[in-house]
């Protein structure tokens, strides 16, 4: 499903590598913790995969196809394979859970009907059924964790990128944020969550992938 | 490498009319409200940019006017005959008749010398220096006016050089040259008025740039979030340009409301002065083709500043 080969990212503006000749391979449904210490390059790998940064060498397989050389124009096509969640939400805050939970529908042009029937059974997942018309800003920071989760899965993507899901909540809520990942990891879909809470990951037992200055040190769970 | 990237591409969106219709009303309303919950910015922009295309529009529409005015304007005494002096009055008659059938002819005025000295005595002061004089130095006038299809100064010259076969005339002027001035004035003034709008129009096109560049800054996250969950260029412009257009709409809307508001000031005081002269000029509005054209001018101004601006701020930001 994904695959580095010997990738290395270097910003134009700081002269040391974020990432340094990286290789990993994570399997079609396999569900894997990104882990490491602030600044180990976590982001920037996940950036890579969502083409928000191109690699300075090497490549980064999505499906067989080498993504760091897709033109432009068809970088829009990728991105919807890919369902992103982050830490700070990235929700619209002036429009409610459902406009929010709806957009990647809307951007690929599903009908109104199939836009409806599907951010009801995106929300009815992360229990938000009812919940609809709420603004963002009136959630709770667990719920609205759970909005962003809705509308990176709204799409049914093959593969989902986290990025420290759970940094802002206590524990109890991120177990169950976590457990919500494993759900759509057994239906199939692909996961790979960025998150220093090694205490929860270690409890999950699944593969770790740990960076340390831009470098894989493991990447066997 | 090339039919990899085929395969990328959205298989299932084969082109469907009735979705891409929904798609792009759902824009065009949707921009509207975004504009109508800031009303007070967006009509802003909308009356700078009334005001900016109404200078144009108002003075293409005052030149319209004045090319009115001077088309009405009688042209009866169009052309005078000087006779020779050797002419008598009895042969000026003659003449005088003989120009009259000509079918280009409406009307001639023969002004006899002996009359018009004495009236040139009368008003002019001249009196006791032209009773020196031993004899009359004015010669006998024919005036001309041609008929309507002959009023223009082209078939005017056709026949002023008709005229001249004749052997007992020795000058024929046309009193047409101030008009041929306004003509040529209002010809410069024409110009002066393509350059303007030209100028104006360019201004137009910045300041829509400049307003949807400010939109894009205040909507920057949503932009960022749509474009990670793949929205493609098309998608996030297509809001923006249809708010250029609406600017566009709007502003050309009010700026021809604008010029019709001030020919409707000007009209009463227009009225008041045309029937002092016995004219039955009255000002005429903005045609349809013309606010047609005004309409069209800025909704494309509005589309293409903003498609600019978007386009650069899109480009800047993907990789």
């Amino acid at each position: 499903m994904l695959q580095f080969i010997n990738v290395s990212k270097r910003y134009p503006a700081g002269g040391a590598d974020a990432l340094k000749n990286v290789n990993f391979e994570l399997g079609q449904g396999e569900m894997a913790f990104l882990t490491g210490h602030s600044g180990a390059g976590k982001s920037t790998l996940l950036k890579l995969i969502a083409l928000l940064e191109r690699s300075t060498q090497g490549q980064v397989m999505l499906d067989n196809q080498n993504i760091g050389r897709v033109a432009k124009r068809h970088v829009p096509y990728i991105r919807r394979k890919i369902g992103m969640i982050f830490q700070d939400h990235r929700l619209l805050h002036d429009r409610s859970v459902f406009d929010n939970v709806a957009l990647p529908l809307i951007i690929s042009g599903h009908r109104h009907q199939e836009i409806h029937r599907r951010v009801r059974a995106a929300l009815d997942k992360v229990g938000l059924l009812g919940k609809e018309q709420r603004l963002p800003i009136s959630l709770s920071g667990g719920e609205q964790q759970r909005v962003g989760i809705a509308r990176a899965v709204v799409n049914k993507p093959p593969m989902i990128l986290a990025d420290e899901p759970t940094g802002n909540l206590d524990p109890a809520l991120s177990a169950e944020i976590m457990q919500l990942f494993e759900q759509f990891n057994q239906v199939g879909v692909t996961v790979l969550i960025a998150s220093h809470d090694l205490a929860l990951i270690n409890r999950m037992g699944y593969r770790q992938l740990t960076l340390a200055n831009g470098e894989m040190v493991t990447s066997n769970g | 490498m090339a039919n990899r990237r085929q395969t990328i591409q959205h298989p299932r969106q084969a082109f469907n009319l009735k979705l891409y219709l929904h798609i792009h009303l759902h824009s065009f309303f949707s921009s509207l409200g975004r504009l109508a919950r800031a009303p007070f910015n967006f009509m802003m922009t909308v009356g700078v940019i009334a005001i900016t295309l109404s200078l144009p529009a108002g003075m293409l529409v005052s030149i319209e006017n004045l090319k009115a005015v001077s088309g009405q304007i009688d042209l009866t005494h169009n052309l005078s005959i000087f006779l020779k002096h050797t002419v008598s009055l009895d042969k000026a008659k003659e003449l005088a008749n003989t120009i009259e059938s000509d079918h280009k002819v409406a009307q001639t005025t023969l002004i006899d010398k002996q009359a018009a000295l004495e009236e040139f005595r009368q008003h002019s002061g001249f009196g006791s220096a032209l009773s020196s004089l031993g004899e009359n130095p004015l010669p006998h006038v024919i005036q001309v006016s041609p008929v309507i299809s002959f009023n223009n100064p082209a078939a005017l010259k056709s026949l002023v050089i008709e005229l001249k076969q004749h052997p007992e005339i020795k000058l024929v002027q046309m009193d047409m040259s101030w008009l041929e001035r306004l003509n040529a004035l209002l010809h410069i003034a024409q110009r002066g008025v393509t350059l303007i709008t030209i100028l104006l129009g360019i201004a137009v096109l910045l300041i829509i740039s400049n307003t949807i560049r400010l939109e894009l800054q205040n909507r920057r996250a949503e932009i960022d979030i749509t474009r990670l969950v793949g929205a493609t260029h098309a998608f996030i412009k297509r809001p923006f340009i249809y708010s250029g257009f609406w600017y566009g709409l709007l502003g050309g809307i009010g700026a021809c409301l604008l010029v019709t508001l001030a020919l409707w000031l000007l009209d009463g005081p227009t009225n008041a002065l045309s029937s002092l002269y016995n004219s039955p000029f009255s000002i005429s509005y903005m045609s349809f083709g013309s606010i047609v054209f005004w309409l069209a001018l800025s909704v494309i101004l509005g589309i293409v500043g903003s498609w600019v601006v978007v386009t650069r701020h899109l480009n800047d930001l993907e990789q």
